[in-house]
């Protein structure tokens, strides 16, 4: 049976056996990398601090409360670490380059179509969205948080997340057709 | 009704199915707050927000390591101006070039193969003369 994360954790902290962590790792790299390179938009930032927030938990087990759900734990670290890194200003300034760059290399590792052409729109509408209304739309629908679960990550009310939900996605699709409309 | 307000279940039906696939009961939950086309829509935007993120390429790095990979790929991707980097290799093969430099020259050392027999030249029998033809 597939222990839960809470139990490797807490398996992990008592004996600090390093293949209760792998199961971690595997677990989370990615889902954290792919997380941070949305609101970041810079893969490679985004998987060096997904390696430092894994690495922190590796070396500081007792810090989590096995009481509390591991996923909420990690992406709230995630989120810490991400508004840390906006803070500095160099990184800021480098913002808006890497952007541009992240997506064009990412445009050209598929091939150009129609299908293409709209994911590529999805990506433009998702930077034009605030970072309050973008981290709710990642978490919910990339990382399948619930909406529960958000709301401590975010630390504010489920109404909120509800409403910030509603309105990035009603901007969304704003954004898709203003976009389709131009095109024609 | 205030977006705050709205049942949690909608937002999960969003990702889940499109209208066409939506139970009765489903669609009266929405009826309130959406129509079918801006459902549609939606569903569609989150399903394109899903396949965009399985698309972001994320590097395989391997946990068993963890500690040193980290030192090891700061080191790796650590951006050197190629100035440096030249000045570094350029370091490196001085300093062999004079740990490999031979010491003062011994001209006895070019007669060794006479010392193979296990006897110094000073100790075996041969004449100078045979020494230095050879």
């Amino acid at each position: 049976m597939e222990l839960s994360d809470e139990k490797l954790m807490s398996l992990f902290r008592s004996n600090g056996d390093d293949a209760l962590f792998t199961v971690i790792y595997e677990r989370y790299f990615n889902a954290l990398c792919r997380f941070l390179a949305w609101l970041l938009d810079e893969p490679e930032q985004a998987a060096d601090l997904a390696q430092n927030i894994l690495l922190r938990v590796y070396q500081r087990p007792h810090l989590f409360d096995p009481k509390r759900n591991f996923k909420v734990w990690l992406f709230s670290i995630a989120k810490i670490d991400w508004k840390n890194h906006l803070r500095n200003e160099a990184t800021k300034q480098r913002h808006s380059q890497s952007a541009v760059r992240h997506w064009q290399q990412l445009e050209s590792s598929h091939p150009r179509d129609e299908h293409q052409a709209q994911l590529q729109l999805i990506r433009q509408a998702i930077q034009q969205l605030s970072e309050q209304h973008r981290e709710v739309v990642i978490l919910k629908y990339t990382r399948n948080l619930s909406i529960a679960e958000i709301s401590e990550v975010l630390q504010c009310s489920t109404g909120t997340v509800k409403s910030r939900l509603f309105y990035a996605l009603r901007q969304l699709r704003k954004f898709k057709s203003v976009t389709e409309n131009v095109k024609l | 009704m205030e977006p705050a307000h709205l049942p949690n279940e909608l937002f999960d039906l969003i990702a889940e199915k499109a209208y066409a696939a939506l139970t009765e009961e489903e669609r009266l939950l929405i009826a309130p707050h959406l129509s079918a086309h801006e459902y549609d829509e939606m569903h569609l935007l989150v399903a394109s927000v899903q396949e965009v993120d399985e698309q972001i390429l994320t590097p395989r790095q391997r946990p068993q390591v963890l500690p040193q990979r980290k030192w090891f790929l700061r080191v790796l991707y650590h951006p050197v101006p190629l100035y440096q980097a030249a000045a570094v290799v350029a370091l490196l093969i001085g300093g062999y070039w004079l740990w490999a430099a031979p010491l003062p020259h011994d001209d006895a050392s070019t007669t060794l193969p006479y010392v193979r027999t296990g006897t110094s030249i000073e100790q075996d029998s041969y004449p100078d003369s045979l020494v230095f033809q050879l």
